[in-house]
C-alpha cells in the first residue's frame, strides 16, 4: 500500500537519523519536556502564577537553545524538537492571558487557540521542508483510511462523555449556536491541537528521540489537562497515545484532525444533550 | 473541555482574586513578550550572518504574544471581565 511504504521509508530515515542526535541533546529534550509537564503540574496543583513564571522562562530558554543550536546535518533533528516544544508553554500562558469571563464558554477555545494556530504555522513554515506534517492524503485509498480514523472519534467522545459526564452548554433549539460552537471546535480543539502535539512535537520528538515520541507527545498532550479528574487525564492521555500510534503509521494529520473534531464536538456539544 | 479552555481556565476564572492573578499573569506575559522583542532587536543588529534566520525563529513566540497584547488591551479598554 501507497501510504505504508512511504511512512515505512519515511521511519527508517527517521531511525538511520537518531544516532545524529548526541545523548546531551536526548536529554536536553527530556528535561524541556519534563518541564513542561511540571510547569502544567505547578499551574493545576500549586497557582497559576508560578505555573506561568515556569511556563515564560521554557518559552525564553527552550528558543534560545534552539537560537543557538548547531543546525547544519547531521545534527538538525535536536534544534527542530527545540522550535516545537514552547508551543505547549505558550498553549499555557496564551489561555490564562486571554482568559476572560464575559466571552461564551463556547468561544473560549477560539480566542487562545487563535494566537497559539499563528504559532503553529510559523513553526510549520520553518520545518516544512524537513519535517513533512502531511495535512493531506496520498492517494484515494488513504482518503479512505483517514475517514476511517476520523470515525474513530465518535466512540472516543461517547467514552469521555461517559468518564466526565459535563453539563450540556446550549439548549438544542439553539442551532445557529451550535453550529458556530461546532466550527469553533473543529478549528481550535481539532486542527490547532493536533497540528501543535502530533503534527509538530510528535513528529519532531519521532526524528530526535524515535519510538519514545509518541508516549512523550501524550504525556505533554495529557498534561495540559491537569485540573481534571483523573480518570478525564487517563483518558485524553490514552486517546494521545491511539492519535499518535494513528499519526505515526500514516504520517497525515487529516484523520485525526476529524477523529479529535468528533471526539471534542460530540463530548461537549451533542452527547450532553441527547444522552 | 479543551487544552485551551479546559478546567485549569475554568478555576482561573472563578478564582475569587481572579482581577489581581488576571493582572499578574498578563505582567508575566508582558515581560516575557518585552524580553523577546528586545532579543529581536539585538540579533537584528549583532545577529552576523544568521540574523534573519534567529529573527523568524524568534516570531514564533513574539506573534502569538504580540496578539496576546493587542487582546488584553482591547479587553481591558472595553471593561471586559
Amino acid at each position: 500500500m501507497a501510504w505504508q511504504a512511504g511512512t515505512s521509508d519515511a521511519q527508517a530515515a527517521a531511525t538511520a537519523r537518531l544516532v545524529a542526535v548526541s545523548a546531551p541533546g536526548k536529554a536536553a529534550v527530556g528535561f524541556y519536556a519534563a518541564s513542561i509537564v511540571a510547569a502544567e503540574a505547578c499551574v493545576a496543583f500549586v497557582g497559576s502564577l508560578p505555573g506561568i513564571y515556569v511556563h515564560a522562562a521554557l518559552v525564553f530558554v527552550v528558543l534560545n537553545h534552539y537560537l543557538f543550536a548547531p543546525k547544519a546535518a547531521p545534527s538538525a533533528d535536536l534544534p527542530r524538537v527545540l522550535l516545537a516544544l514552547p508551543l505547549v508553554s505558550l498553549l499555557r500562558i496564551l489561555s490564562l492571558t486571554m482568559a476572560v469571563n464575559d466571552i461564551p464558554e463556547i468561544y473560549r477555545p477560539a480566542v487562545a487557540g487563535a494566537p497559539l494556530l499563528v504559532a503553529a504555522v510559523f513553526v510549520l513554515k520553518l520545518l516544512a521542508p524537513t519535517v513533512p506534517v502531511g495535512l493531506i492524503p496520498g492517494n484515494r485509498r488513504s482518503w479512505f483510511v483517514q475517514a476511517l480514523v476520523a470515525l474513530v472519534g465518535i466512540p472516543i467522545g461517547l467514552l469521555g462523555y461517559a468518564i466526565a459526564r459535563p453539563d450540556p452548554l446550549l439548549d438544542s433549539s439553539e442551532w445557529p449556536k451550535l453550529i458556530a460552537a461546532a466550527a469553533v471546535l473543529l478549528i481550535f480543539s481539532g486542527l490547532t491541537e493536533e497540528l501543535v502535539f502530533r503534527g509538530l512535537v510528535q513528529a519532531t520528538l519521532r526524528n530526535a528521540l524515535g519510538w519514545v515520541a509518541v508516549p512523550l507527545a501524550s504525556v505533554l498532550f495529557a498534561s495540559v489537562y491537569f485540573g481534571a479528574s483523573a480518570g478525564l487525564i487517563v483518558f485524553f492521555a490514552g486517546t494521545g497515545v491511539v492519535f499518535g500510534a494513528f499519526y505515526d503509521r500514516t504520517r497525515c494529520l487529516l484523520g485525526i484532525i476529524g477523529a479529535h473534531a468528533l471526539l471534542s464536538i460530540g463530548l461537549i456539544l451533542i452527547w450532553p444533550l441527547v444522552l | 473541555m479543551t487544552s485551551t479552555a479546559g478546567e485549569i481556565v475554568k478555576e482561573f476564572l472563578a478564582a475569587a482574586d481572579f482581577g489581581a492573578l488576571s493582572t499578574r499573569i498578563d505582567g508575566v506575559a508582558m515581560v516575557l513578550l518585552i524580553v523577546l522583542l528586545a532579543e529581536l532587536e539585538m540579533v537584528r543588529v549583532f545577529g552576523g550572518p544568521e540574523a534573519r534566520a534567529r529573527i523568524v525563529s524568534l516570531r514564533v513566540a513574539v506573534a502569538p504574544l504580540l496578539l496576546a497584547f493587542i487582546f488584553v488591551m482591547v479587553v481591558r479598554s472595553l471593561g471586559l471581565k
